[in-house]
């Protein structure tokens, strides 16, 4: 794929990225769930360590791109 | 700067004298994540004796998931505000003095520290956040290897890639350069998630 291409194809799926807000409710709000749901019935720490963990891979990933 | 560390991640050239640069690149990133979470882990362990979290401390949580669902903001740029940072670079002479092994040592665990460079995502905070103020010293140094995981898995994948699909490393270097948005959204996912999480699972103590 020529690298104009692929630009094209990123603009269009960072287009899809406005409706960021929706995402951020939708987790935010299955996450609250998973928290009520699982409370006493899961160790709910394991949760949050699986989610931390994606997160600092995230962080790192990120770097890649400073200036 | 993913033209820049991906080519010197990898030794700079595909020259056979500077193919295994990479691991040592690696080692170094290593050696910093270690360094890392260890600082940060005793930097938490003397906290968690101060006398402010013998009186607060259940309140940690919810502190952690309200400081999360602002980072969310600031990562998707619905907040704005400027993250502290040192905007130091690797100096590059380190290749020529301390040649291309143990500058790309150096440079893979300067950068490992994480703080020293710029920072681009305020997930980095949230990870020094966690680990400082919830982590114990097995998931502090669980988390700041799990960081350089991220910061290293693209230079091996590329050097990976280069050898067995075709192309050069600066190619790999300029299809990865468009991918950052991509990247800040889904942490931006993944802080809103954990915040609200925290701020849920608090109430309940």
């Amino acid at each position: 794929m020529e690298r104009s291409d692929l630009q094209c194809e990123m603009h269009g799926l960072l287009a899809g990225t406005r409706n960021v807000h929706l995402r951020l409710m939708v987790s935010a709000i299955v996450c609250s769930f998973a928290a009520v749901l699982l409370h006493n019935r899961a160790p709910l720490s394991w949760i949050a360590v699986t989610g931390v963990t994606f997160l600092a891979v995230g962080a790192g990933l990120s770097t890649l791109w400073s200036p | 700067m993913v033209t820049n560390i991906v080519p010197v991640g990898n030794g700079q050239t595909e020259e056979p004298g500077r193919r295994y640069a990479i691991v040592f690149y690696v080692l170094g990133s290593i050696s910093g994540g270690i360094v890392l979470g260890y600082v940060l882990t005793s930097i938490g362990a003397v906290l968690r004796r101060a006398y402010f979290f013998h009186e607060y401390g259940r309140y940690v949580s919810l502190l952690v998931g309200v400081l999360f669902l602002l980072a969310s903001a600031r990562e998707v740029e619905i907040l704005k505000f400027r993250l502290p940072q040192s905007r130091s670079q690797v100096p590059r002479s380190w290749f020529y003095t301390l040649g291309h092994y143990a500058g790309a040592f150096a440079w893979g665990g300067y950068l490992g520290l994480g703080f020293l460079t710029s920072v681009v995502s305020i997930s980095f905070y949230a990870i020094v956040l966690w680990i400082v103020l919830m982590g114990g010293r097995e998931m502090g140094l669980m988390l700041a290897l799990a960081y350089e995981v991220g910061r290293v898995m693209p230079v091996i994948s590329v050097r990976w890639m280069s050898s067995k699909i075709g192309h050069d490393i600066y190619w790999y270097a300029r299809v990865i350069g468009p991918f950052s948005s991509v990247v800040l959204v889904l942490n931006g996912i993944l802080l809103v998630g954990l915040g609200s999480l925290l701020l849920t699972a608090s109430s309940y103590h």
